[in-house]
């Protein structure tokens, strides 16, 4: 009896281990804040603010998700926040004006330097960065093919999207897209990659394998300036915000046509979606809001006040 | 295009004394601060009417030539005028007119300062920039 029952215990251990409960934290850049606004998924109710450093914007967590990682732009750094304690850990340096980034499985992560037209690779372990990849001006959506062996890269004033190898760092396409891209989402199969023009007011659907432009289609909402993009669990929807458009467009991720608009606050930009994919969170930057959307019935079902331009958030649940 | 922009502002402030431009040094909004900063860090002076129609330009024909991927001014022309969408960093694409006008948003200047931007919310549709300049070439 003694054994089953330490037999018990050890897997019952093993299991806790591999599994580590989720914190249900969202956590939201507040760009004129220099915070993060920290809400609990469960409820919207936010827990706290937290002072993370100048200009934050990008946001991602480690591939554990013991810590989140901020782009705090105007420190030139990359802050560490422990998801738990919600301690500022360390802060990286980064390379000049960082804004967006990526984290790659093995831990690095590969964030555009906008004033500097190049995207860095940042070893947190190492405390550095050790690599730099020339790209277009102005780059800044940055996004990690799902088998981890390519970066998608984007350059705003340049209007492409650059595509470079992991790990040797090689630009091996500059794909010439709509005017301003923005960001990239990438088909949990590879095959695709979805960019956001956000003047060309358009998705542009790229085919991977053959690093080419194949589907541009405009955003079907009035004064649209598409930014953030993601699919659906079932890979079948996108989710894109329009910036002014002051919306979120659903559209169709074969045919890029427009099926549903759902009116938001002012300025959407950054979007995440729940595990379960129910619920659509978008932040409101001039309103100093985040909108939570019921992605069954695309209604908008609550609104949860956070700080000074809301930038982006990602979610623990 | 300029005076119509004068006249939309001093709808809203009749005794203003501003001037009409294409661009200013301390425009910031959209990716206009990107584009001052960059300009000013590797020119040393700040950017101005004249540089920013330069930039202009020359991003217009580059990128004209890249997208239409050809070198034949014929076909350069045409895109132009009928396809091409610029990025001018003035937060909306600029589009060709058939008078030949660049359709963009002007900025408001007084004594130097930036004051504001038209189209001029409040008087037109911030959208409309056909509410600025020689939209036909009829009379």
């Amino acid at each position: 009896m003694k054994h089953v029952a330490l037999a018990l215990c050890m897997v019952l251990i093993a299991l806790q281990s591999a599994v580590a409960e989720p914190t249900y934290r969202a956590f939201v850049t507040n760009e004129n804040d220099g915070t993060l606004s920290v809400f609990d998924t469960r409820n919207g109710k936010v827990e706290t603010t937290v002072s993370v450093g100048k200009r934050p914007r990008g946001i991602g967590f480690s591939p554990d998700r013991s810590q989140v990682y901020v782009a705090i732009g105007e420190d030139d750094a990359i802050a560490v926040v422990d998801t738990r304690t919600l301690q500022v850990v360390k802060k990286l340096p980064a390379g000049s004006d960082p804004e967006t980034f990526a984290v790659h499985p093995n831990g690095h992560i590969y964030l555009s330097n906008e004033d500097a037209n190049k995207a860095s690779v940042l070893d947190p372990a190492a405390g550095k960065v050790v690599a730099e990849i020339p790209v277009g001006i102005e780059p800044e959506g940055v996004s990690i093919s799902p088998d981890g062996k390519l970066a998608m890269v984007t350059s705003e004033s340049t209007h492409m999207v650059h595509v470079v190898t992991i790990p040797d760092h090689k630009v091996i396409a500059n794909i010439l897209v709509g005017a301003r891209p923005r960001e990239v989402a990438f088909s949990t199969d590879g095959r695709w990659a979805y960019v956001t023009s956000e003047i060309g007011g358009q998705v542009n659907k790229l085919d991977v394998a053959a690093n080419k432009l194949v589907q541009a289609v405009p955003v079907d909402v009035p004064n649209a300036k598409p930014k953030g993009v993601l699919l659906s669990r079932d890979q079948h929807t996108l989710y894109v915000s329009t910036g002014g458009g002051n919306a979120v467009a659903v559209m169709d991720a074969d045919t890029l046509a427009t099926k549903t608009v759902i009116p938001v606050g002012k300025r959407v930009w950054g979007l995440a979606l729940s595990r379960d994919g129910t619920r659509l969170y978008a932040c409101n930057g001039l309103d100093g809001t985040v909108s939570v959307i019921d992605t069954t019935t695309h209604q908008v079902s609550a609104t949860i006040q956070v700080g000074s331009r809301p930038w982006g958030l990602v979610i623990d649940d | 295009m300029k005076a119509d922009a004068v006249a939309q502002w001093q709808k809203r402030k009749p005794t203003a004394q501003v001037q009409a431009r294409a661009w200013h040094e301390d425009f910031t909004k959209f990716a206009a601060g990107e584009l001052n900063n960059r300009f000013r860090k590797a020119q040393g002076v700040p950017m101005d009417d004249d540089a920013w129609a330069g930039w202009a330009a020359l991003k217009l024909l580059s990128e004209a030539v890249a997208r239409a991927q050809s070198t034949e001014p014929v076909r350069i022309l045409a895109y132009l005028h009928h396809e091409m969408a610029f990025d001018g960093q003035k937060g909306v694409p600029h589009t060709f007119r058939d008078t030949g006008q660049l359709r963009q948003p002007l900025l408001l200047v007084e004594a130097g300062k930036l004051v504001g931007e038209a189209p001029v919310p409040g008087v037109v549709d911030s959208n409309d920039l056909d509410s600025l300049g020689l939209t036909s070439c009829k009379q």
